[in-house]
């Protein structure tokens, strides 16, 4: 099949994203074309996803092919911060649906092929050159398929940048602003055979994933760092976090970073009894450097941006996908009522900057430490806590007591204006029974 | 006031609340879990659709939101501005 040279909107990148955007708009009848640079399935990080997802999935009927595929699931978190050792068991907030630990390559390729089902024309291994926004007069994107010489064009009514870390438009306008706030690099690997935590704080041997789940696995780094320790069905991420400054001290070389991450898990209490007796998978190690950003727009005429293609806070509370997925949802909102009412096209846009701020500011207060935040994201924070569910708020409040990072969070979540999410849903314990 | 009441309330037991039969006007439909992120959204298509008004980003604030009362205020205010 050959790419059109015209349709609705272009989505750009088949993340989870690309394809929730383009489930929903393929189904109400839109003519959707998204772009991917790669080829499905393709490796990518981001395994552990809180149950939120799976309304999502639910809304653009992809649930039973993620259920089907029968990823491991977890019971919960276990954190340590600072030697204390807390659990918290994601059944004591009457979730329905399970959290999952997957394989991103897999997780993404089924919501791909679903975006497909839903009418979507995915096209794969063609990258994106430019895109030409036109002030949101039929803007068009110039791309080119990965193996060919001649490049081509689309000319459609939205672009939507769902393009990841790669950010194509926010690049392209230089838009895209490196959090200050918050400059930390992160490195990562996977180890065979680890041995994992479960919710009755006793460490298991790989072979028990299906029949005692497992938790997330998270510590502390010194001050401001952290790690992260997810089983899935063959082998465990491990990867940390840690402050750029701090990370200069090493030589930048990437064997050197390697060195250095393999030492640590060595050197970590209770993260070298999970590794024991694990062997590490080689060439498996990733950095990425910077990775907390945003942009100055969400969206302008013409263009959308979701997902990290917008912005990236911190992994430390697995929200990633689920605000890809959220974000990609308010834009289908904002697109589907422009096509239907023209003239509310920039109130749309407006509505979809301001909710999707909104969550970002709040997965910030989340993520990070307070960084002399404004009156005015403190208010957008508080918005966005109380338009959760009790639930989803408890939630909330209890993954901001696991660790120091999220005082100000605590804080904001203590608004006299709403209702007060108070918790005691997480235990103590003495140690980690191997 | 009453009835624009009852017809959100309505919609929002067919879409959102289909384990419940009925919902205070007073009740918190945020902390109760009947309206989340999405519901919020599709709610603001049901209220222009059926109430003929606009609904502003400056509109989608929980205060608005949180219960059927408050719902109707907001609409009834704006129902009986002058449109331009």
């Amino acid at each position: 099949m050959t790419i059109p040279n015209k349709c609705d909107v272009v989505v750009i990148g088949g993340g989870p994203a690309g394809s929730t955007i383009g489930s929903i708009l393929g189904r109400k009848g839109y003519e959707v074309v998204l772009l991917d640079k790669a080829r499905h399935p393709r490796y990518t990080v981001g395994e552990s996803l809180i149950p939120h997802f799976w309304k999502y999935c639910e809304y653009i009927g992809a649930d039973k092919k993620i259920d089907a595929e029968k990823f491991i699931q977890k019971s919960g978190g276990t954190v340590i911060w600072n030697g204390t050792i807390r659990q918290m068991a994601f059944k004591d907030f009457g979730y329905t649906r399970p959290a999952l630990h997957v394989e991103r390559d897999r997780f993404d390729h089924i919501l791909l092929d679903h975006a497909r089902e839903s009418g979507v024309n995915v096209f794969e291994e063609v990258s994106v050159l430019k895109t030409h926004l036109n002030n949101g007069t039929h803007p068009r994107v110039t791309y080119r398929a990965n193996h060919e010489k001649n490049s081509g064009e689309i000319s459609c009514r939205y672009i939507v940048d769902a393009s990841g870390q790669s950010a194509v438009i926010a690049r392209q306008l230089g838009i895209r602003m490196i959090d200050e706030g918050f400059r930390f690099m992160s490195i990562w690997g996977y180890f065979n055979d680890s041995k994992y935590v479960a919710a009755d704080g006793k460490a298991y041997d790989f072979a028990h994933l299906r029949s005692i789940p497992p938790t997330t696995f998270v510590s502390n780094i010194e001050q401001w760092g952290w790690l992260w320790h997810i089983p899935q069905r063959e082998s465990t991420s491990v990867g940390m976090v840690l402050p750029q400054d701090k990370m200069k001290e090493i030589k930048s070389s990437d064997g050197a970073l390697e060195q250095y991450f393999l030492r640590k898990c060595r050197e970590i209490p209770y993260l070298n009894q999970l590794l024991a007796n694990a062997s590490y998978v080689d060439g498996s190690f990733h950095i990425i450097r910077d990775y907390s950003y945003r942009p100055t727009e969400l969206a302008g005429p013409g263009f959308f941006l979701i997902g990290d293609a917008a912005a990236f806070v911190d992994p430390i509370f697995s929200i990633g996908v689920v605000l890809a997925m959220y974000s990609a949802y308010l834009a289908a909102w904002a697109i589907d009522r422009s096509f239907q009412k023209p003239g509310s096209t920039e109130l749309n846009r407006k509505i979809f900057a301001k909710q999707f701020n909104t969550r970002l500011e709040a997965s910030r207060a989340l993520a990070l430490p307070r960084y002399g935040f404004s009156d005015l994201e403190d208010q957008l924070v508080r918005t966005s806590i109380q338009f959760e569910t009790s639930l989803e708020q408890e939630l909330m409040y209890v993954v901001s007591t696991l660790t120091t990072r999220s005082e100000n969070f605590l804080e904001m979540s203590r608004d006299k204006n709403g209702p007060v999410i108070t918790s005691n849903k997480y235990r103590v314990i003495e140690e980690i029974e191997f | 006031m009453k009835q624009i009441q009852q017809k959100i309330r309505d919609y929002i037991l067919s879409e959102f609340a289909f384990d419940r039969q009925e919902i205070a006007p007073d009740e918190d439909l945020l902390s109760q879990g009947i309206l989340d992120s999405m519901g919020v959204m599709q709610l603001v298509d049901f209220i222009e659709a059926n109430f003929n008004i606009q609904v502003t980003d400056e509109d989608i604030v929980p205060e608005n939101f949180r219960s059927l009362e408050t719902l109707s205020n907001m609409i009834t205010q704006r129902v009986s501005l002058p449109r331009n």
